[in-house]
């Protein structure tokens, strides 16, 4: 009895993790380049009542074992990397990855972050930069003069100067890819880091071996779908009911067997 | 009259196991590759009255009560929900992913793998799944693809994923995290049908409008037991104060 009232809490707790992570998915759902989370569960031990082969009254063995369950745990919160949608922006220096990468970005305590939020802008020096003024590597610095900005599909970065025709070459935009991105994890501010789990980063040339191509003057949003996720919270909602409802009857069975006694 | 008194008792016994289960198919509702599972019961073997009065004549049989017979593991499939990850597996079929664990290998629907810091393909738990050829091993880069069980990354078949079952499947035992062993009756072990699905997970087959029923029907079995066990206790009452008053 007891052991139903602790699965049927652990079931609450799980489903509040995953109200949380919800809830921050569809917090993010305007935030540029945002990947969503889900949590992922696992069942809990088994207490064996009985085992397999335990000899029966007739003299033969019984075949099956009596196992109940102790409820749920999470094993995992996840990123999701499917692709947001494309906004389209006036801006030139907006890019998005179309297909699979990120741009590197270096970070204040010089170790190097991965991002999808291609919102960069320039800084007192006419270096690319994030919006948090991390420089966007390998480093790309565009004349204060320069009166055009093109970048094409392959990351190509070039500029106009006034009284000259011809593009002038800035550099190329990397893009950096990993065997298992899900297994990046998040630091905020639209930045992942890399892990053990998430393997190491493999630099590449947009459209090239793989990876995305770069789009100019588009945003990549986030790729929260909030139809999707209004209904994974209707269902955590539900499941938190349903685990609560457990818990009731649960209760209302011991009341009845204390009541037995009267 | 005791008889009836322990046949309730074994009634309410039997469901409050019942509910134990019922609470933790419900706890996993959201699990990834949770089987539920089901209570079967039975009843405890009748026993023959007899009269023994000068010769012995039959009188009739009466139950002993319920008891738990085996709580079984629904294997049917649950629905599928795309996630876009490279590493989240579903078997579409039959079969189940091989897993090496320290205690010897364990048999999973959970998909929802992702690799360590040798590039290896493991469980969020961290063992390994288990190739037809051993060790699922991912060179650092390129784009993993799933084709026919086969791992292909930039086009270079990488080897096959062991997809296995048993002769008899009521035969495993549930271990937790999501986890099955092998059990003495679970028979030969053999190369399943199934075939992977990359970027979905298999959710969890537990329907909650059933449990909820099983819930409601189980609490009202409780109740009609203890009911019985009142009305005993009343009649035993009776039979003990008010029988030979004057």
């Amino acid at each position: 009895m007891i052991r139903s009232l602790w699965s049927a809490s652990s079931g609450m707790r799980a489903q509040q993790l995953n109200m949380d992570t919800i809830s921050n998915n569809l917090a993010n759902v305007n935030t540029n380049g945002f990947k969503k989370s889900r949590v992922s569960f696992q069942d809990l031990m088994y207490q064996t009542l009985r085992q397999a082969g335990t000899p029966n009254s007739q003299g033969s063995q019984v075949p099956t074992s009596i196992e109940v369950g102790h409820g749920v745990r999470p094993a995992a919160t996840q990123k999701l990397f499917g692709q947001g949608s494309l906004t389209s922006t006036e801006n030139p220096l907006d890019i998005a990855i179309e297909g699979n990468g990120f741009f590197q970005v270096g970070l204040p305590d010089g170790t190097i972050g991965y991002t999808r939020d291609g919102s960069f802008k320039l800084d007192s020096n006419g270096q690319v930069v994030t919006s948090d003024g991390y420089l966007l590597q390998p480093v790309i610095t565009i004349p204060a003069n320069a009166t055009e900005i093109m970048i094409n599909e392959e990351g190509m970065v070039s500029y106009l100067e006034p009284g000259n025709d011809a593009p002038q070459d800035a550099g190329q935009i990397e893009l950096v890819n990993f065997s298992n991105p899900a297994g990046l994890t998040s630091m905020g501010q639209n930045i992942f880091k890399a892990t053990g789990a998430s393997g190491e980063a493999m630099i590449g040339i947009p459209t090239q071996d793989g990876y995305g191509s770069i789009a100019q003057r588009f945003l990549e949003s986030s790729n929260v779908k909030v139809v999707e996720e209004m209904v994974d919270m209707i269902a955590a909602q539900r499941a938190y009911e349903i685990n609560s409802k457990a818990i009731k009857a649960s209760d209302e069975m011991l009341q009845q067997a204390n009541s037995l006694k009267r | 009259m005791i008889r009836g008194l322990y046949t309730s008792a074994a009634g309410m016994e039997n469901a409050l196991l019942k509910n134990n289960t019922i609470s933790n198919n419900l706890a996993n509702i959201n699990t990834p590759g949770y089987k539920k599972q089901i209570t079967i019961e039975k009843s405890f073997s009748n026993k023959l009255l007899n009269k023994i009065y000068n010769n012995v004549t039959t009188i009739g049989k009466v139950g002993t009560g319920v008891g738990i017979d085996r709580i079984a593991n629904d294997f049917n499939t649950g629905s599928f929900k795309e996630t876009a990850n490279t590493f989240d597996w579903a078997i579409k079929g039959e079969g189940f992913f091989a897993i090496q664990t320290p205690q010897g290998i364990r048999y999973t629907r959970n998909g929802n793998f992702t690799i360590n810091n040798q590039g290896q393909v493991v469980t969020q738990n961290g063992h390994l799944v288990m190739g037809e050829g051993g060790i699922l091993q991912i060179p650092n880069g390129g784009k993993v693809n799933i084709d026919d069980n086969n791992i292909v990354v930039d086009g270079k078949a990488l080897g096959r994923v062991q997809i296995v079952s048993f002769a008899n499947k009521s035969g495993l035992i549930k271990e937790g995290d999501t986890l099955f062993r092998r059990g003495p009756e679970v028979g030969g072990t053999f190369r399943a049908t199934g075939e992977i699905v990359q970027g979905f997970l298999e959710e969890s087959n537990v329907s909650a409008v059933q449990e909820m029923i099983k819930m409601i029907d189980n609490s009202r079995v409780y109740e009609a037991d203890q009911k019985v066990i009142q009305a005993h206790n009343d009649t035993l009452g009776k039979a003990v104060n008010e029988v030979g008053k004057v």
